[in-house]
């Protein structure tokens, strides 16, 4: 499975340039808006947490309307590996190359742009990278759902745009509330168990998916 | 075993849509056969072949038969991947680890080539390599023939030869029928 994995990891990389692309864009992104929001430490530490979610939801989309292509899935559906382990293994490289370098990096951004939030890191990183993972995995579904239908990146987002809103809102009620020197362990409590469902569950559904469309074309 | 045919139909349907592609189609395809899929562009070969990999559900009837091969006809993209990776990456689907049971089209001295650095016929032979990668009875080959020149069409027929004499049988959809000249031929096209 390690090299199943590796393959797609290199196909989003290498030859789609998937990493550059989304930490470009989330760099890009960030970098206007903390411009257009003004240096006030104040109103950055309430609005960066936020921010920083929505702009790694957006970052994750993009990616996703390729992800699972033509000949690719005849191969995956004779394999004797099983569908939906080659599923999460396609999810986990998404994550590893759209949502783990932001995860990484955007912490340190705002500790950079807000004085005293060093402490944060942590808090941030692991509620970043779970995030992340719900968002690759919701992505997949959503991937499976449109696969073969044309113009798909807009139905896509319509699809799970809706499922990725929970993580959204844990995720950066977890990063306002470390902000705020409150308790944050709830809500990334919570933010843990939609990451370990969507990546358990989702492989399942989206392989599922994926046999019923290719088998009746 | 040896009675056992490595692929059979039986009533076998195939359809896209409102067309019939193939209909009732009842045989066993023996170990040491070479069936041929004929027909113009769109006549449904290669629906009939995904049929019978198991890519496709017919409309009626049933498919059975032993491990297989598939190779779609699609080209292999220009990718940055080497063939090696390629390779390896198959060979893991298929449970095996990566060592060629034989180097049939030479392609040994550019496993470390980028795909896009390599021309259609060799991407062809890189994609046919993929049989090489694990000893399956039946393999179903949709346009192996493309891209290939003389010399590649000249291995290929040899390898399909070497399968046949170790018992295996072969399933192949093709517009150049004329590299087969005694293997049975199924035409499509002509009202199913």
């Amino acid at each position: 499975m390690m090299v199943v994995y590796r393959h797609f990891l290199r196909r989003m990389t290498r030859d789609r340039g998937l990493m550059g692309q989304s930490a470009g864009f989330f760099a890009l992104a960030v970098t206007v808006c903390v411009f257009a929001i003004g240096p006030d430490a104040v109103i950055l530490s309430a609005v960066l947490p936020g921010l920083v979610w929505a702009l790694q939801l957006l970052s994750a989309l993009l990616g996703l309307s390729d992800m699972l292509e033509g000949e690719d899935l005849d191969d995956l559906l004779l394999a004797r590996t099983s569908l939906p382990a080659a599923m999460c293994a396609k999810a986990l490289a998404h994550l590893t190359a759209t949502g783990l370098p932001i995860a990484v990096l955007a912490p340190l951004a705002v500790s950079l742009l807000v004085p005293g939030s060093a402490a944060l890191l942590p808090c941030m990183w692991l509620g970043l990278a779970l995030s992340a993972a719900s968002f690759s995995a919701i992505g997949l579904l959503g991937a499976a759902l449109t696969l073969g239908s044309r113009r798909n990146a807009a139905l896509q987002a319509l699809i799970i745009l809706p499922l990725c809103v929970p993580p959204l809102i844990f995720g950066a009620g977890a990063a306002s509330a470390a902000m705020l020197d409150q308790g944050w362990q709830a809500p990334m409590a919570f933010l843990a168990a939609i990451a370990c469902a969507s990546l358990t569950l989702c492989p399942f559904a989206a392989a599922w998916i994926i046999r019923m469309k290719v088998t009746s074309a | 075993m040896a009675n056992t045919p490595v692929l059979s139909m039986n009533a076998l349907t195939v359809t896209r849509g409102d067309t019939v592609l193939a209909r009732n189609v009842t045989r066993d395809v023996p170990a040491r056969a070479l069936w041929l899929l004929t027909g113009p562009n769109g006549s449904g070969k290669t629906s009939f072949l995904r049929a019978l990999a198991g890519l496709l559900q017919p409309a009626s009837g049933a498919v059975a038969r032993t491990d297989a091969h598939w190779l779609a006809a699609m080209p292999l993209g220009l990718s940055l991947e080497t063939p090696r990776q390629y390779l390896t990456y198959q060979a893991a689907l298929m449970g095996v680890p990566f060592a060629l049971i034989a180097d049939i089209f030479s392609i040994a001295p550019h496993l470390d080539t980028p795909l896009n650095r390599l021309s259609t016929g060799w991407r062809q032979r890189v994609k046919l390599s993929r049989l090489m990668l694990a000893d399956r009875p039946l393999w179903l080959l949709d346009e192996p023939s493309d891209g290939l020149d003389a010399d590649g069409e000249a291995r290929l027929v040899q390898m399909i030869q070497t399968h046949l004499a170790h018992e295996g049988a072969c399933v192949i959809a093709t517009h150049d029928p004329h590299l087969w000249p005694r293997a049975e031929t199924m035409a499509f096209g002509d009202a199913g």
